[in-house]
């Protein structure tokens, strides 16, 4: 456990050297323990209950990392690293889930019906239509789009992510407000006011 | 994007929004006065500000939450228990996950469910989860879906279920849209009932029964799944402190629980009735009667709600349904049926007392039942005749009700060439062209599990047409038979499935289509079959199964009938008929490569006749102009193979086949063995190795693969391997005459005599009308010396096969038992045999071989002489060819030519045991040379 800790340190400082290598090689490695904990969460069938973004990607990294043993400056890294890989994973699994999907035409079976499903969560949005969106949206204004990802994506606070970025909160927050208006508009989605 | 327009953008949309939604307009007709595109910009995102309060970061946590316990659990590729390979996610719930998965060694799918419980925690609520559904493995019922097993690995528990193919009555119910018909719903309750019944039996309880857990099979049999699964969190957890009351919610589903599960944990067998029962009225009257918009109102409905009376809804149902179906659902259990039983019971008395055409239908299914097959079609194709003003809706009827017996686990199917009612020619061509191309794109689905098709090309060469022979040869299980009727411009096409092993009739069907429409029968007839076969459509192959080639209705019609005609190649006035209906097609549609393709194919057939070269650059233009039509289109690179090496371009056709097995991803057959078989003719043995390796390996699942390889093996020498892929090929296709055939010949190339016998004369078992294996038997008995046990199989080889070869062992037999009268009478019928053959085709090397063997026995040295020599120049390095002759120089008396050939064939791969096997060799024991060969113990290949 200490040297796969030391190993993910090791990735997270390289991949804040700009070394884009270092991230294909830390996502499989937290890659699991997310994927553990999203399934205990969800089977905590408890109604009400609901999943956090926080909680999940920040219990995935505490596990994996010894954050409080790295300094503030990597650990805007590690947030910073931490959303960038949550999006990436989510968007590639959707599209290999699609492709299986489009592929067999997989019917799913809902083998109970929706009472279940823990209560509370909204409806989850189409990852990859998010995604392509967001990279749109950076194309357009690449602050807004880093403020969505860590915010979207990483779980982070308002604070951390000024903190991360440099930039004050006020900015974080209307960045925030335009960019979901812009989004929702990208998205497609209505409302029946 | 402008980086200006993007920011007034911005600072526009931030003054507006704090504005009231009546002021913005205004507000922005004002400032935006001198750049319109900024408030359009604007009032289009401020439409979209309501909508962006749904798009929140927990969105995303859902559609993860979602993605990382769907499917993907990470189990998919993953081995479970050392058993059982994960396939694919079949379905996911909040009960738990269920897998798709292969038995490794078995080879065999199964359904791993994987129940989402808080199994974890604690050790004892999980050993005493895991010996509850243990229980379920003791159940075996048709309406079962089988628990073999109950895995506890590490972090979690499978519960190993048979696979079902089909789809959920949940899924059927919610795409139909409308109630069943008391005629659809009458066989899925019984049969639903029937699996309570037998569970109860053993007193087992499902807790669970509702429409997710009831699987429904193409061909129309139930599956309840589930048994053991739901109890889980019931009343027998006793004094478990982590069972909770809340907790059974999640065990069963609330609309179809029974009110004592609700209400007090005290139950037996009789909640399950009330539970179907709830089905049951779904099924009739298209909705669930308790569900309301919270659990806690539905379970409310359910304790005390009776629901309005079935009739009131759907009119249509049968009282005595209804009457049965408000037993079920009586909320006292004591008021409700004692036993499934009883519930099957008046089910089937509803049954029987339906309506005239199902008792016709009954009376057809059990004469299904108990004739054999030819009485059972010859029903079906009577009745076809004969009911055909008001076959419609009978025929529908009847295939429902037929439909009932299971198939056999492994279908191995035939299909045989669909008869014609009736004689017109054009009928006759487009008929035999549709079961062609059906069989053609069945064969090409070997990856579905236990599916194995024998290929039409197969079919045709041994002339298969009925359902004894094609279980003889080919150990087929399953045959499909099928007739067509022609009336003005319809066709009506029945077809029936039978069961091979026990001769009845297992499935039937048929509809009518307009001739004017072939697209839309090859279709149908297609999904039929499928369904029929309990295949599920495979979406993935949705390209091959309906790929037309051509828009053009009639340009399809004429090229199904050249296929047709092309099929029965061997009456070589079809050949020229099959050019004639592929020219027109594609004078029809010049676009039509697939028409291109099959035309080039009948030139190359024209050439295998005529052997005159100009019909191979008929073929060449042919083909070439499919392959510049549609690239992808491997049937014209297997034209273009088979053209090639015609012309000797045998480096071309390696190329040609190449393609042809990329972009058919393997399922060619023709592409497959071609490649092969060119690159043997090139001596490029280890490419020819790796092209059926590469066989195997694209279609792990076809016989037919590891039968060709093996053959290969064989020829090769390489006996051991030979004998291993037959065995695998047998193992996926048991009783196949064919295989068993070709295996003993590998025992016998490998001197294994014993295993020889017993494979030949299973073989024989199989197939007692075919020459060969009696031959082969003969051969064996004789090269073990047993001279007395081989006359009466050559006997009966010669008397069957008469041809020259089997003439000649006959001839040695009597020969070596000392009948020399008779053998010489022999080797004279097979000299004059033999010369007729090279009569017919003068470079006919075994021929020659073996007229000049026979000449030698009749010591007629000049004629054996110029035979022998004639054939080892056409045929050299053939070590079997230099053995046979080095026992015509024996008899000669050319001891030293003998000899030498011998040592060549000793160099080229020959056995010491296979030299042993030759009696009329047995002179030169004594011959030093012959000691030297015979120790110097040559390596087996």
């Amino acid at each position: 456990m200490v040297a796969r800790q030391e190993e993910l340190t090791r990735l997270l400082q390289a991949w804040r050297d700009r070394d884009r290598a270092a991230l294909d090689q830390l996502t499989p490695l937290i890659y699991g323990e997310l994927r553990k904990l999203a399934r205990f969460h969800m089977s905590r069938e408890a109604p009400g209950h609901t999943l956090q973004a926080t909680a999940l990607i920040h219990e995935a990294f505490l596990k994996l990392v010894d954050i409080e043993g790295v300094d503030w400056k990597d650990r805007r890294h590690f947030f910073a690293a931490a959303s960038q890989i949550m999006r990436r994973m989510l968007v590639d699994y959707a599209r290999k889930k699609r492709s299986i999907k489009r592929g067999r035409q997989l019917k799913r079976v809902p083998f109970e019906e929706a009472i279940a499903q823990p209560a509370g969560l909204p409806a989850p949005v189409d990852i990859i239509a998010f995604d392509q969106a967001l990279t749109r949206l950076a194309a357009a204004d690449a602050r807004k789009a880093e403020v969505v990802e860590f915010w979207f994506f990483g779980g982070m606070t308002v604070e951390e992510i000024a903190n991360t970025m440099d930039i004050g909160a006020t900015t974080v927050r209307r960045d925030m407000e335009f960019a979901k208006v812009w989004l929702a508009r990208a998205l497609g989605i209505n409302t029946h006011e | 994007m402008n980086e200006k327009f993007w920011a007034q953008v911005e600072e526009t949309f931030f003054e507006a929004v704090e504005l009231p939604k009546e002021a913005r307009t205004t507000f922005l007709n004002q400032v935006c006065a001198e750049w319109p595109e900024i408030q359009r910009e604007v009032e289009s995102l401020l439409q979209h500000e309501a909508a962006a309060k749904q798009l929140n970061p927990s969105a995303v946590v859902a559609a993860a939450a979602e993605l990382f316990t769907e499917d993907e659990s990470g189990l998919i590729g993953t081995v479970v228990a050392d058993k059982y390979l994960i396939r694919s996610c079949l379905g996911t719930g909040g009960s738990g996950e269920v897998y798709l998965a292969d038995h490794i060694a078995l080879d065999t799918p199964f359904a791993l469910k994987r129940p989402k419980t808080p199994l974890g925690s604690d050790p004892q609520y999980r050993k005493r989860f895991v010996q509850e559904a243990r229980r379920a493995v003791l159940l075996k019922h048709d309406n079962v879906a089988r628990v073999h097993d109950v895995i506890d690995v590490g972090e979690d528990v499978f519960i190993v279920m048979e696979y079902v193919e089909g789809t959920t009555l949940r899924t059927r119910l919610d795409d139909r849209g409308r109630p069943f018909t008391t005629d659809e719903f009458l066989p899925i309750a019984t049969q639903c009932a029937a699996a309570l019944a037998a569970a109860h039996e053993k007193h087992l309880v499902h807790l669970d029964v509702k429409p997710g857990n009831i699987m429904l099979t193409p061909a129309g049999q139930v599956k309840v799944c589930d048994f053991g699964v739901a109890r889980r969190l019931s009343a027998d957890t006793g004094g478990d402190t982590t069972t909770s009351k809340a907790d059974w919610t999640f065990a069963g589903t609330p609309a179809y629980m029974a009110p004592e599960v609700i209400l007090s944990h005290q139950f037996d067998e009789r909640a399950d009735l009330f539970s179907l029962g709830t089905v049951f009225y779904e099924m009739l009257t298209g909705r669930n009667p308790f569900t309301a918009d919270t659990v806690v109102a539905t379970t409310a409905r359910v304790v005390s709600d009776n629901p309005p009376p079935i009739s009131t809804l759907n009119p249509d149902v049968d009282p005595k349904l209804e009457r049965i179906i408000a037993r079920m659902l009586c909320k006292d259990p004591n008021e409700r049926y004692a036993t499934a039983t009883d519930v099957v019971n008046d089910l089937t008395a509803v049954r029987r007392s339906r309506n005239r055409y199902r008792d016709v239908a009954e009376s057809i299914r059990e004469a299904f039942a108990e004739s054999r097959w030819m009485k059972a079609a010859a029903i079906i194709v009577s009745l076809v005749v004969i009911a055909a003003p008001f076959a419609g809706i009978y025929w529908n009827r009847l295939e429902r009700w037929i439909g009932g017996a299971a198939l056999p686990e492994r279908r191995i199917v035939a299909v045989l060439p669909f008869q014609l009612i009736g004689n017109s020619r054009d009928e006759r061509l487009y008929s035999e062209g549709v079961s062609e191309i059906l069989t053609g794109k069945l064969a090409q689905l070997t990856n579905v599990p236990n599916l194995q098709v024998v290929p039409s090309s197969e079919i045709r060469s041994r002339k298969i047409d009925n359902p004894e022979k094609a279980r003889a040869e080919f150990g087929a299980t399953i045959v499909l038979a099928g007739a067509f009727q022609f009336s003005g411009d319809q066709v009506r096409v029945s077809y029936s499935l039978i069961d091979a092993v026990h001769h009845r009739g297992l499935r039937s069907g048929s509809k009518t289509f307009l001739l004017a429409d072939p697209f839309t029968l090859q279709d149908a007839a297609i999904r039929d079959i499928l369904s029929m076969l309990e295949i599920q459509f495979p979406p993935t192959a949705q390209e091959t199964l309906q790929v037309f080639g051509t828009p053009n209705p009639k340009a399809f019609f004429l090229y199904t009938q050249g296929r047709g005609a092309l099929s029965n190649y061997y009456d070589r006035e079809n050949v020229d008929t099959a050019i004639n209906l592929f020219t027109q097609a594609v004078e029809l549609d010049p676009q039509y490569a697939a028409g291109f393709a099959a035309l080039g194919r009948t030139y190359w057939q024209k050439f295998s006749f005529t052997k005159q070269p100009a019909w191979l650059d008929q073929g060449l233009n042919a083909c070439e102009k499919a392959v510049s039509l549609d690239r992808p289109l491997s049937d014209g690179h297997v034209c273009l193979g088979l053209l090639h090496e015609s012309k000797g371009d045998n480096e071309l056709a390696v190329e040609d086949y190449q393609r042809a097995i990329t972009y058919s991803a393997g399922a060619s057959d023709d592409a497959l063995r071609g490649l092969g078989s060119v690159l043997e003719e090139l001596h490029r043995y280890e490419d020819a190795e790796k092209a059926y390796l590469k066989a195997i390996e694209l279609r792990p699942q076809y016989w037919a693969s590891q039968s060709w390889i093996a053959v290969f093996y064989n020829r090769d020498h390489k006996y051991s391997k030979a004998i291993e892929h037959f065995y695998k090929a047998l193992a996926l296709s048991p009783d196949n005459a064919q295989v068993y055939y070709s295996l003993a010949l590998a025992f016998l190339n490998d001197g294994q005599y014993d295993n020889a016998i017993r494979s030949i004369q299973k073989s024989i078992e199989l197939r007692p009308y075919v020459a060969e294996p009696y031959n082969n038997l003969g051969l064996t008995y004789l090269r073990t010396r047993r001279y007395n046990d081989a006359i009466a199989p050559l006997e009966k080889a010669a008397s069957i096969g008469n041809n020259y070869g089997m003439r000649g062992n006959l001839a040695r037999i009597y020969w070596l038992t000392g009948q020399k009268e008779k053998a010489r009478q022999n080797y004279q019928l097979g000299i004059e045999q033999g010369e007729k053959l090279i009569l017919l085709n003068p470079r006919d090397h075994a021929a020659h071989l073996l007229v000049g063997r026979y000449y030698a026995m009749l010591d007629k040295k000049t004629e054996a002489l110029s035979h022998i020599e004639l054939a080892l120049t056409l045929h050299p390095d053939d070590p079997h060819y230099l053995t046979i002759a080095a026992t015509a120089y024996v008899q000669l008396g050319d001891r030293n030519n003998a000899l030498s050939l011998l040592e060549q064939a000793v160099r080229l791969g020959y056995t010491t045991v296979q030299i042993q096997g030759e009696p009329e060799l047995d002179v030169l024991k004594a011959e030093p040379r012959f000691i030297a060969l015979m120790s110097s113990n040559p390596q087996r290949k």
